[in-house]
């Protein structure tokens, strides 16, 4: 792994490939005007099912639990695999950003607005 | 979607495992206690044992940095495997691995393989407890380090009004209170409350132990404003400052969080993606300190597969 590390540098297309991610879900969550809030560091994000940035543990367990099993299913329909709780990181990887960005970028769209349509 | 031969799986599972399972998030309790199971997984997808096909944001929590079964790190483990998995004795790969991982902490001189991130976070709390003499250490609500003892508390609502340390209560059971009364819970991010603590326990503190970048709750970014202040006060009061980057050593960033926001921890705790996904973890950390780990100090530390 080190050697890979130092071979391929993977963090500038991580990053630049997370801000996209999160630009995505940041639109569509918008469009569809559901309250969640996106949070990333590099290539570990996650999507709270509350409109505020939390910045505490006690601000991460305010959120909307019945929205988030909504949203976890809805991930899981469009064929995306998050963790299945509201507190967990997800964690980008360098094949998920060489995947052609339509792809990705019509599910994400497809689960908010099936959200948004409940 | 069909997901029948999972939840026959399943049912098979909770007669042979406890709850079916070998760690509890995989139980889908949030999510309406239907897990799926895995089946295979390679790149950036993952398969169900339906035959779903999903792509992949857990990556096993955090190592998966290059997907799946990459072709690099399954050769490197099949060509290791036919040298034996383990001696029992000092090999000369560990003391490549060694300098290499060493070679992205400039301020460290030396560092202890094992196998788990529990099991460095353990030893990182019983080295800085035997390097300062002191017994209290500083956690952070909501920030997870394993499933050691003495750090599965939590203070509940209460911890913003600065509780008694004694006041601090196990998260679990089978841990004794006595060993929760040795830790004080803060809230990260908090820095008004950081100050009222080191007020008061600050000369009682070994250590304060923290993620820098929560992971365990979701991602929550730390103030580096806290980051800088928690770095000033743990070396005013003498008390050893850990990183836990178990999640986030070598994910976020090269030189890990700590590169990423710019502070040099006394200790720094490592797992998950420097085993590659292998059960490999390591504490970190300069030699004055290091030199108090058995054999050259008393702090005990040991592991056939370390």
């Amino acid at each position: 792994m080190m050697n890979l590390i130092k071979q391929s540098d993977p963090y500038s297309r991580l990053e630049e490939f997370g801000k996209d991610f999160q630009e995505t879900l940041e639109n569509e969550i918008g469009v569809a005007r559901l309250p969640f809030h996106v949070n990333r560091v590099g290539s570990m994000i996650s999507v709270f099912a509350r409109e505020t940035e939390p910045k505490n543990d006690s601000d991460a367990t305010k959120i909307d639990e019945k929205l988030f099993n909504r949203y976890f299913w809805a991930m899981i329909e469009e064929g995306f695999m998050i963790p299945p709780s509201p507190f967990e990181a997800y964690f980008l990887s360098i094949p998920l950003s060489e995947i052609p960005a339509d792809e990705w970028k019509v599910k994400i769209r497809n689960v908010f607005q099936g959200l948004r349509n409940v | 979607m069909e997901f029948s031969k999972s939840q026959e799986l399943h049912e098979k599972a909770k007669k042979f495992l406890v709850g079916g399972v070998n760690s509890p998030v995989r139980s889908f309790k949030r999510v309406g206690e239907k897990p799926i199971l895995a089946k295979s997984a390679r790149g950036a997808c993952i398969e169900d044992v339906d035959g779903n096909e999903y792509l992949d944001l857990v990556m096993s929590y955090g190592p998966h940095l290059f997907g799946h079964a990459h072709p690099s790190i399954v050769h490197a483990v099949q060509e290791s495997m036919k040298h034996s998995s383990c001696y029992g004795m000092t090999g000369e790969r560990e003391i490549v691995w060694a300098e290499k991982l060493l070679s992205k902490f400039p301020y460290y001189d030396k560092v202890r393989a094992m196998n788990s991130g529990t099991e460095a976070c353990a030893t990182a709390i019983r080295l800085a407890r035997g390097f300062t003499g002191k017994d209290k250490i500083l956690k952070f609500s909501g920030h997870y380090h394993g499933h050691v003892d003495s750090l599965m508390v939590a203070a509940g609502s209460g911890l913003a009004t600065l509780a008694d340390a004694g006041d601090t209560v196990p998260d679990s059971g089978g841990i004794p209170k006595a060993l929760s009364d040795l830790v004080v819970v803060s809230e990260f991010n908090n820095l008004e409350l950081l100050e009222k603590v080191f007020q008061r326990y600050g000369d009682e503190l070994s250590c304060v132990i923290l993620e820098p970048i929560m992971g365990n709750m979701g991602v929550i970014k730390p103030d580096p404003k806290f980051l800088q202040e928690l770095r000033q006060l743990t070396r005013t009061y003498k008390t050893l400052l850990i990183f836990d980057e178990v999640m986030t050593g070598f994910r976020v960033h090269e030189s890990s969080a700590q590169g990423l926001y710019g502070i040099e921890p006394d200790l720094t705790t490592l797992g998950k993606i420097i085993g590659g996904g292998m059960p490999l973890s390591a504490l970190a950390g300069p030699d004055h300190i290091m030199s108090h780990l058995a054999p050259m100090g008393s702090v005990y530390q040991a592991g056939t597969l370390s």
